[in-house]
């Protein structure tokens, strides 16, 4: 499948050769991204194992995987990680919904359709943290937009422990719904027009081929879309972080930044950047391999 | 739902468009909050109910620029005649302008960041778009070992939480005496979109025949001026969309910034949110501070409508 | 096609390989992230780090073995979706 182009004996006789410049041309990329991407990472995997401070000078010791032990026994990490699960479920199951929604919507011939789309997805272009704080603004709760639009008196969205989590969910679903939509869409616009026009022969019924010809054609790019915006949320830190200091909505980015650059426990803090690292790549490996299924049809 | 025949798919349609139209005109409301909310005086940015109609002033970008200070006292008529008018605004709203000795108007940190953000941004962009299209390059035209896992793993760094590599960088950085530098935060962003760059624009190179590149060596070009005078200008709308992307997410990018900048090399996205908390707020400054970081993201969006798909799946999906 | 019984038991693992353990580890790394996040048993927040990291190593060996030979084992393919491939042939997947 991957030939060298033919007359590569001819060409090697001028200039450089192909292997040359094969490896002139990936090999510094790569050389690059493991400087500063893989030798940071096994640094700090070296600091994990022991009691470092980065703001003190105080000599280092090594402590074994003691960091690891007390990280899975502190409650306050703990219920950091479930919040984040449960800021994951709510916020992508509502991007789902939202975006699928409106692409099924806008799945049909409309006046100004590629205007109304690129209009759409104008929020996730955006940055999150600049979002996270004119957000900010629209749920202030004496004076915001979104109380006085929904009628809701002084609701203090982002201070309210309970709440403050639902309102970053939220503005997460307004910026990354678009996302959903603009995936879906190219599924939704892939499916051959045949189909629909055999189905409505056989007299189907809406749900009918929906359920059977729709969504089995549109699942396996739904589901790149979903588990994309899975790693995304697991990994949210900027929205969160500007939106509210609510201890009951701390997301673990937050948490891990509070315990490296507030608290500078740079070696357990290391740990736990491992053990969010592992996570993530869990779900990395995953989106790779549906990624590759998808490209391969 | 393609197929829209009967009179009651008819009717459906128009409703689908409707609710479209609304869902779109919801969409785009906290946008234009924060934009009219820029142009709003002071009074108004905050008033309850919320005002709609206002008179659009430019105040908030003055003062988004300039030092000021509380007045204490009435100014004195003839100061007031004397003064620009851009300044006979910040008067009227009660403050003057600060001053240093020359009696020159002292400019805020705002100018300062916003600059910042476009050299690191845009040194950055270069930088990862000429390493990512000739490594792709290399992927999409020669064997190389491994390729399938080379791929994964470059993938997989751009896919790591800039948190979690923020620790070992913010110790290394502090190690060299790169911290708070301009060159510090290119470097890092860099390597966080080379990675992308490889990736959409190894889909891109893909794209171009190999046949090309096969009649430009038989016509007697070496390989290198077949890629630089027959494979650049075919993938420039490739290289183009991979550099809007990797403009915008260096331009927003907030978690290194935090962490490895705090005054010389530090971008917007993090000096914005600072000014909040810093006594008596001014929603008015920060919207404009907020509209005017926006504006070169708007107009990339736009241009770049119809490869967005493209990018966001990492070039898994063409359109 | 030749059928020597070396053949045929390496089939048998290529053939366990991607109807058991690679499906197997993908669930322990799934399971993992889930013992992590869940709030209610400490002993599986304990554990859950352990539980994702042998699901990664795993997957990620799985996935280097190749697929065996004949009828493919994924048989959903409906083609209609028009994705490309950036990746040639890949061992992700």
């Amino acid at each position: 499948m991957m030939t060298t182009l033919s007359p590569q004996s001819r060409a090697a006789t001028r200039g450089w050769s192909d292997i040359t410049i094969r490896n002139l041309f990936v090999i510094p990329t790569v050389a690059f991204l493991i400087i500063f991407n893989v030798f940071p990472l096994l640094y700090s995997l070296g600091f994990s194992f022991t009691d470092f401070r980065a703001s003190s000078k105080a000599a280092v010791n090594f402590v074994g995987l003691k960091n690891y032990a007390d990280i899975l026994a502190d409650p306050v990490i703990w219920r950091s990680f479930s919040t984040t699960l449960w800021y994951v479920i709510v916020s992508v199951s509502g991007q789902f919904v939202v975006g699928f929604g409106l692409a099924l919507l806008l799945n049909r011939p409309i006046p100004g359709k590629g205007l109304l789309t690129t209009l759409l997805l104008l929020p996730m272009m955006l940055s999150p943290v600049v979002v996270g704080l004119f957000w900010k603004l629209i749920y202030d709760p004496s004076w915001g937009i979104l109380n006085y639009a929904l009628g809701l008196g002084k609701t203090a969205w982002l201070t309210d422990a309970n709440l403050a989590l639902y309102a970053v969910a939220i503005t997460d679903i307004w910026m990354w719904s678009p996302f959903v939509m603009l995936l879906s869409l190219a599924g939704l616009s892939a499916v051959p027009k045949h189909l629909y026009e055999a189905a409505s022969i056989d007299r189907a019924s809406k749900l009918y081929t929906f359920f059977r010809v729709t969504l089995p054609l549109v699942a396996p790019i739904l589901l790149i879309a979903v588990i994309f915006r899975t790693m995304e949320a697991f990994k949210t830190f900027d929205i969160a972080f500007v939106m509210t200091g609510q201890p009951q909505a701390e997301l673990i980015s937050s948490r891990l930044y509070k315990m490296a650059f507030a608290q500078w426990q740079t070696g357990p803090a290391s740990a736990l950047a491992y053990i969010v690292l592992i996570m993530v790549l869990c779900i990395t490996n995953i989106y790779v391999k549906y990624l590759n299924k998808a490209k391969e049809r | 739902m393609a197929v829209v025949s009967s009179r009651s798919g008819r009717l459906g349609n128009r409703i689908a468009i409707a609710v479209v139209l609304v869902i779109t005109v919801i969409f785009l409301s906290p946008i234009y909050w924060i934009t009219t909310t820029a142009f709003k005086p002071l009074v108004q940015a905050t008033s309850v109910p919320p005002s709609v109609l206002f008179e659009p002033q430019i105040t908030p970008f003055v003062k988004l620029f300039t030092k000021r200070a509380q007045l204490t006292a009435p100014v004195a008529p003839e100061i007031y005649e004397a003064a620009p008018w851009w300044e006979k605004l910040v008067l009227d709203g009660g403050e003057r302008l600060a001053r240093d000795g020359n009696g020159e108007v002292v400019f805020s940190a705002y100018p300062d960041r916003f600059i910042n953000s476009l050299i690191i941004a845009i040194t950055s962009t270069i930088l990862a778009v000429s390493m990512g299209t000739i490594t792709a390059y290399g992927f999409s035209r020669f064997r190389v070992k491994g390729e399938a896992d080379l791929l994964f793993f470059i993938l997989s760094t751009r896919m790591l939480p800039p948190i979690v590599v923020a620790i070992p960088m913010f110790l290394m950085y502090r190690a060299v005496g790169l911290n708070d530098t301009h060159v510090g935060l290119i470097i890092l962003y860099t390597a966080f979109n080379v990675s992308f760059a490889v990736w959409l624009m190894k889909g891109f190179m893909d794209e171009i025949p190999k046949e090309y590149e096969e009649a430009a060596l038989v016509d007697g070009y070496t390989r290198m001026q077949a890629f630089f005078k027959i494979v650049l200008p075919e993938a420039a709308t490739g290289i183009a969309a991979t550099a809007v992307f990797c403009f915008i997410t260096a331009w927003n990018e907030y978690a290194f910034a935090l962490i490895l900048t705090n005054r010389r090399a530090q971008t917007a996205p993090p000096f914005i949110p600072s000014q909040i908390g810093t006594g008596l707020q001014d929603w008015t400054v920060i919207a404009a501070g907020t509209v005017l970081f926006l504006i070169p993201v708007a107009i990339f969006t736009f241009l770049l409508r119809n490869h967005l798909l493209r990018g966001m799946s990492f070039g898994a999906i063409r359109k | 096609m030749t059928t020597t019984p070396e053949y045929e038991k390496k089939q048998a693992f290529r053939r366990l390989n991607a109807r058991v353990i690679e499906p197997g580890a993908m669930l322990l790394m799934l399971l993992g992230i889930l013992f992590l996040c869940q709030p209610w048993v400490e002993f599986l927040h304990q554990y859950s780090v352990l539980v994702m990291l042998i699901g990664l190593i795993g997957f990620n060996i799985a996935v280097h073995v190749p697929p065996p030979d004949g009828p493919k084992v994924d048989e959903d393919d409906t083609g209609a979706v028009s994705v490309s491939a950036a990746v040639g042939r890949n061992t992700h997947g």
